[in-house]
């Protein structure tokens, strides 16, 4: 990640990852690949960044893994991640955290006038 | 392929300070990471991508202790136990029996050691401090029914540097029954043991078993290896109204014990 906003990219990380697993079940190279694609290169995650990210939603059980082999038969097995019915309710609530959040940070940026 | 993958993963491993099991989960997801990623580039593209082997660690670590919430509440129980210890500590339990508190725990401040201060003592049903008198009693200085301590005093069992009691072990033990590197006693055992009835390298008493011995009955393993039958017959002969029960205990530990021979 950009080092300028590394602080700021790793306080949303856990609910772009959370929002991704409610689309799809995917695995640690698919979500790098698609953060950084639906955020047109805002979010290039580093493999450093985003596996202790999984980890920590995994022992929080907001996420699950499993292995699975593709139908190609020269792929390696992939061990993909699904987000849990208490993960939903995670996501659900720091998303209206982060709303709010958000809504404080423009109150406080557009006193005086824009 | 698969060495270089490997050898850059050992690489990664060897560079990050976090516990064992961490590193084999990482370990574990870099390596299909980077076999998926393999699938549509070059493995020399794919690790030059992420980085030397020093920088996903770090990635890795930043993140990993990104959180130090953990961190601090160790530090904080640290400090406060420090803090604890150097003020004194004092807890009495709400209930008593006796007038006694079921728990009191008294340890003196940490300034008093270079203060002349006479030292706390915490009493109760189970008193644990510096210097512990209660039924259960825990301390640089135990007395009670059940001592444990530096130098402990136990009506029925003792343990502790200096042990002395009903049942005593320890570094010096003292007892009706006492086992010890040195046990004095009604019946004794250790290395250096003196009583009634003794065992042990070095046994001094009336019944004496053991390696060195000298006593009015004596069974040494100088001359032939200590059974059960010839230390039962030695007691039984020195004690012959002995119960039995403890003649075939005592006989059962003088076999099981071994005495060092020359």
């Amino acid at each position: 990640m950009d080092d300028i906003n590394k602080q700021l990219k790793k306080g949303v990380l856990e609910i772009l990852i959370l929002k991704l697993l409610t689309l799809r079940d995917m695995y640690g190279y698919q979500l790098i690949q698609e953060l950084d694609e639906a955020s047109h290169g805002v979010f290039r995650m580093k493999e450093g960044s985003l596996y202790p990210v999984l980890y920590r939603l995994e022992d929080d059980q907001f996420i699950e893994s499993y292995w699975e082999q593709v139908n190609d038969r020269r792929s390696v097995p992939r061990k993909y991640y699904r987000i849990t019915a208490r993960g939903r309710t995670e996501y659900k609530r720091a998303l209206d955290e982060l709303k709010r959040f958000i809504t404080g940070i423009y109150a406080i940026l557009d006193l005086g006038g824009k | 392929m698969v060495d270089r993958v490997e050898a850059y993963i050992g690489e990664v491993i060897n560079c990050m300070v976090v516990e064992d099991g961490l590193k084999h989960r990482i370990a574990s997801d870099l390596r299909t990471h980077i076999q998926t990623a393999c699938e549509t580039d070059s493995v020399e593209v794919v690790l030059n991508r992420m980085g030397s082997p020093a920088e996903v660690a770090k990635e890795f670590m930043d993140s990993i202790y990104e959180d130090k919430s953990e961190v601090i509440d160790r530090l904080i129980k640290q400090k406060t136990m420090t803090e604890r210890m150097m003020h004194g500590y004092e807890y009495k339990s709400r209930t008593t029996i006796l007038g006694l508190p079921l728990v009191h725990i008294r340890f003196r401040s940490r300034h008093d050691v270079v203060r002349i201060r006479p030292f706390p003592v915490a009493k109760g049903i189970i008193a644990i401090g510096d210097i512990a008198i209660g039924v259960v009693s825990v301390g640089g200085i135990a007395l009670g029914g059940f001592s444990l301590g530096g130098v402990s005093l136990g009506l029925l069992l003792s343990l502790g540097g200096c042990a002395l009691g009903g049942i005593a072990i320890g570094g010096l033990a003292i007892g009706l029954l006492a086992f010890g590197g040195a046990a004095m006693g009604l019946c004794a055992i250790g290395g250096v043991a003196m009583g009634e009835i003794a065992m042990g390298g070095v046994a001094l008493g009336n019944v004496a078993i053991g390696n060195e011995v000298d006593g009015n009955f004596i069974l040494s393993n100088k001359v032939a290896p200590i059974t059960k039958e010839a230390a039962y017959a030695l007691i039984k002969t020195a004690y012959p109204k002995l119960t039995d029960w403890i003649v075939r205990l005592l006989s059962s530990i003088a076999s099981l014990i071994s005495f060092r021979s020359n």
